[in-house]
């Protein structure tokens, strides 16, 4: 990139301690008489340098400098009145006022002494100021603009057409004759905004829009216009069903005469849209790669990075296609721009097989040093990628990554790597070994926190499984001695996790445990005391309970039920944390960035002397989670069913959770409603099994603990084929009005299989299939 | 007094120094027509005006910079944006419009209650008297209550911006006014 000059110029820029309310203030001098015309426009100048800079304006602001600006209109110096349009626009973003213009402005349109590109100017400026309603007025004077043999007056008329579709396609439409002789034209800017018009009149209607291609195919002559007609047969193409169709051969016909036009822009389009095409085959691309090779020998960087872009794209589809260009492309990697120079080495990377690999990545290793971290991020997502496609390449990706790790290097480049490696270590099982050497050897220099405890964290849930823990443990335990009271909590967990895996481990971990209770951070402290006396357990049942089983639990339900739990002001008895854990189970979802955190039981206790918690591993909760993938709205299911129907809408209903497995043979997802007096239970149920139609669904449910909930009506879903979803609802009845009972529910789906294909008369063999329980819990009241 | 000479020399005698006119008054009256009329001394064909047109005319050696604000009923609370510096104010009747006369009445005592339009001359020009169901002027003036006027120079014109009525004479009223003060 050639900026660098501008770095090293020290000198100030002009206008560069200016201050929006010290420019604001100024504003007066709109008002004096004479206008004092150079004043003006360089108090605008100001103005539009501050909002230039991201300064914003509030209503009134606009408004009051609007109110003074437009005085100017009383002058007829044309700078000034260029300042004046060019601020019009800028304010109408922050006040609907400057419609007091459009008079004016219309003025300037029609007026007889500006110059064309005033009277552009003054039309343009009029699209921002003029409201809707006021367009009417407007339609003859635009219409004579389009076909005034002024191009700029023409093209401004045009792009204001283009921007009243939007709010007025009716009126735009009638212009159809103006439109056909502005695509005539004899300048190259008019033909441009034409033809753009015109497709965004009709491009709802591909006939139309094929049509407009061909007619113009061989009468444009402005380079932009054949850039746009490009892309308007590439939306044909896309849309045509029939590749071998008359109308589809001439459109690639057209593309592939523009593949050598003798004007850059379009032949980059020309492939650009060809590579972006999804139904072609490597050979229909072959004369487009082969234009784009030679783009990349371009001395113009523009150039050269447009080509590598599509190509870079390309390669995910047409690797070998694309390693046709892999001499060009390796000349790129040391390219200056290092856009261009990222671009070609992920590139290149896509287009790695199992024989160059080890080649490539020596090449890029050399020239990694020297670019920028964000650059180096992206590289490394490349590298990943490759990795899972050629795993047998794991070892020389991990000396690659391993090198990154011990250079200096931001957070987003460190963790880029970091997690690459984890990824790596959890797919490919042979480099398990590898991989967590690399990540201990990492740890011992590392100056990011949170990076240290991620691979902490990891090591604790990995190390154990490797074929000596113990070279880990030494490298965790380094980070109890030398690091800050966070790491050296996360590394006190990691032990514990050590210790809980491998028996043989303990009494060491004991002793290195014993040291930390020394320590002089009370929440690594605690944390010590709580491990050591778990390792001591004798029951391996135990141990793990308290160390490895994660659970779940909902930040908001937490908070809430503490903000109960202090107003409530009995504080004779502790605070429940079950009642929490309970709670936050319906809240649970399988992606843990919605608020919901998987914290280690050790995290909840403050008081390790009086430990006031039984930590629940609430196992199938994680198993409720809930399904997120799109579904039609549950309430529209409810409607569907009369009786259910007259119910009305439901007090609250809750999220979609899952009984089953996602890929079970027939998956379930519940939905609770809660009315005033029942509550209905919506079962989805998913049919994966093929070959196979379910007939007759229902679910049985059993009150298990929901005292105060008692059976009341059930609807079946008659029939459902292969990969179809169908509902079934168990209605219950409250028992007393206005209780709000809580507890378990369990639930078996039965229903009767039978052959995808078999009669209708066909009834099937009885089946049932045993669902996760459901709880009703206070949350769903309200 | 040699303020008030050089104030007078700087009114008649340097043409850099222009009148501030505001022609206002409800919609439809003939404020752009009037406009037009004393600037080329032709009947054009007006839109509605959404927003203002400004015109600078030169009349026995004074120049005026006049304003004309569309008077829509959405447009009238923006006219006090341009009240400072005003030196007078041209108020349009429609005097065939005896529907909205209060109307007209109520808008232009709102005007006048404003502080930066304290020292402004008001001419009210009862224009379209070339109509035949016209008000006569005398009816116009009691109609808007003109007497109750206070503190401020002003006078009542009948005119028709069809037929050039009674426009020189509101300006010349003005030259000689302003020469005054
Ligand atoms: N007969 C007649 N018509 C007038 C006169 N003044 C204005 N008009 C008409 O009244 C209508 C409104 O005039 P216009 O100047 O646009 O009013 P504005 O809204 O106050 O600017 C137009 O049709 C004018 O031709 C007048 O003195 N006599
Ligand atoms: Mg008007």
């Amino acid at each position: 990139m050639e900026y660098k000059k501008n770095e090293e110029d020290e000198q100030p820029l002009p206008l560069q301690n200016i201050d929006k309310i010290q420019v604001l203030q100024e504003s007066r001098v709109f008002n004096e008489s004479p206008i004092k015309t150079r004043h003006c426009v360089f108090l605008i100048t100001k103005i539009l340098y501050c909002l230039g800079q991201g300064e914003t304006l509030s209503e009134m602001e606009a408004n009051d400098i609007f109110f003074n600006m437009i005085k100017l209109f009383a002058s007829e110096d044309t700078k000034l009145r260029r300042m004046l349009y060019l601020s019009i626009r800028e304010l109408s973003s922050y006040t609907d006022q400057v419609f007091a213009a459009s008079n004016s402005l219309l003025k300037d349109m029609n007026s007889n002494h500006l110059t064309d590109d005033y009277k552009a100017n003054a039309i343009r400026t009029l699209r921002t100021a003029t409201d809707v309603s006021m367009f009417g007025a407007l339609d003859r004077h635009l219409k004579q603009a389009i076909v005034d043999q002024s191009p700029s007056i023409a093209s401004a008329a045009l792009v204001t057409g283009l921007h009243l579709t939007d709010v007025n396609l009716d009126m735009v439409r009638k212009w159809t004759n103006e439109l056909q002789s502005a695509l005539k034209s004899q300048y190259h800017m008019v033909q441009y905004h034409a033809i753009a018009l015109s497709y965004k009149l009709r491009h709802n209607d591909a006939l139309a829009v094929s049509k407009l291609v061909s007619s113009n195919i061989s009468s444009f002559r402005s380079p932009l216009a054949h850039t746009l007609l490009i892309r308007f047969a590439v939306k044909v193409l896309q849309q045509e069903s029939n590749k071998d169709s008359e109308r589809s051969q001439s459109l690639f016909k057209y593309l592939d005469t523009c593949l050598t036009y003798r004007n850059d822009i379009v032949v980059l389009e020309a492939c650009k849209a060809i590579c972006k095409m999804d139904n072609l085959s490597s050979k229909e691309l072959t004369a487009a790669v082969t234009a784009l090779q030679s783009f990349l020998l371009s001395n113009r960087s523009i150039q050269r990075y447009a080509a590598i872009q599509i190509l870079n794209n390309l390669a995910i589809k047409f690797p070998s296609l694309v390693s046709l260009c892999n001499t060009e492309m390796e000349g790129l990697v040391s390219d200056a721009n290092r856009n261009i120079a990222t671009l070609a080495i992920t590139t290149l990377l896509k287009t790695g097989n199992e024989s160059n690999i080890d080649r490539l990545m020596r090449q890029i290793t050399k020239f990694m040093s020297d670019m920028p971290d964000e650059f180096k991020v992206i590289v490394v997502q490349a590298i990943r990628q490759l990795c899972y496609k050629y795993p047998s390449k794991y070892q020389s990706m991990l000396t690659f990554l391993s090198n990154g790790l011990r250079e200096e290097g931001s957070y987003d480049y460190k963790r880029s790597i970091v997690d690459t490696i984890i990824g790596i270590i959890e797919n490919i099982p042979d480099a398990m070994e590898n991989g967590v050497d690399y990540l201990c050897e990492f740890i011992e220099d590392c100056e990011f926190t949170l990076l240290l405890q991620q691979v902490l964290h990891f090591l604790g849930q990995v190390g154990p499984k490797c074929q000596k823990p113990s070279k880990c443990i030494r490298y965790v335990y380094n980070r109890v001695i030398l690091e800050s009271a966070p790491v050296r909590a996360s590394a006190v967990i990691a032990l514990a996790k050590f210790a809980a895996h491998v028996p043989s481990l303990r009494p060491s971990i004991d002793v290195i445990l014993q040291r930390t209770l020394q320590d002089n951070d009370d929440e690594v402290r605690d944390r010590a005391v709580f491990y050591l006396n778990v390792i001591r357990k004798e029951s391996q049942e135990e141990i793990k309970k308290y160390i490895l089983d994660p659970f779940v639990i909902n930040n908001d339900s937490l908070e809430k039920s503490l903000i109960r739990y202090v107003e409530s002001a009995e504080f004779e008895s502790p605070f429940d944390i079950e009642n929490v854990i309970h709670h936050s189970v319906t809240h649970t979802n399988s992606s843990s960035s919605s608020g919901v955190v998987v914290v280690d039981s050790s995290d909840v206790g403050q008081d390790t002397s009086s430990l006031p918690i039984t930590p629940i591993v609430a196992k199938d909760s994680l198993q409720q989670s809930t399904v997120s993938q799109p579904q039609e709205s549950p309430l529209s299911a409810l409607n569907k069913v009369p009786q259910l129907a007259k119910m009305g809408v439901p007090k609250k209903s809750s999220k979609a959770i899952a009984l089953t497995e996602a890929d079970a043979d027939y998956s379930v997802v519940c939905v609770k409603h809660v009315f005033e007096d029942f509550i209905v239970f919506q079962f989805n149920v998913k049919n994966n099994v093929q070959q196979q139609k379910l007939k007759n669904l229902h679910v049985e449910m059993n009150v298990k603990s929901a005292d105060g909930l008692e059976d009341d009506i059930m609807i079946e879903a008659l029939s459902l084929p292969f990969n179809a979803t169908a509902s079934t609802f168990v209605r219950m009845k409250i028992s007393e009005p206005g209780a709000q009972p809580v507890g378990k529910l369990s639930n078996t789906l039965m229903f009767s299989a039978c052959e995808a294909d078999a009669e209708s008369d066909d009834e099937g063999d009885m089946d049932e299939s045993d669902l996760n329980d459901i709880k009703v819990e206070a949350d769903d009241y309200h | 007094m040699g303020n008030y000479f050089s104030n007078l020399f700087k009114t008649l005698f340097n043409i850099e120094q222009e009148l501030r006119i505001l022609i206002l008054g409800l919609d439809n009256a003939g404020k752009t027509t009037i406009l037009f009329q004393l600037q080329v001394g032709e009947v054009v064909t007006t839109v509605p005006t959404i927003g203002f047109n400004v015109e600078t005319i030169t009349y026995n050696n004074v120049k005026f910079q006049v304003w004309d604000l569309g008077g829509q009923t959405n447009l009238r609370p923006y006219w006090r944006c341009y009240y400072g510096n005003t030196d007078a104010i041209i108020y349009v009747i429609d005097s065939t419009d005896t529907a909205r006369i209060g109307t007209a009445k109520k808008e232009l005592f709102a005007m006048l209650d404003e502080k930066e339009l304290k020292d402004a001359i008001l001419l009210v020009f009862a224009n379209k008297q070339d109509l035949p169901t016209a008000m006569k002027v005398e009816e116009i003036s009691e109609k808007l209550s003109l007497s109750k006027i206070k503190n401020r120079t002003w006078t009542i014109f009948k005119t028709s911006a069809q037929t050039g009525e009674g426009l020189k004479e509101g300006l010349n009223f003005l030259v000689e006014k302003i020469k005054n003060r």
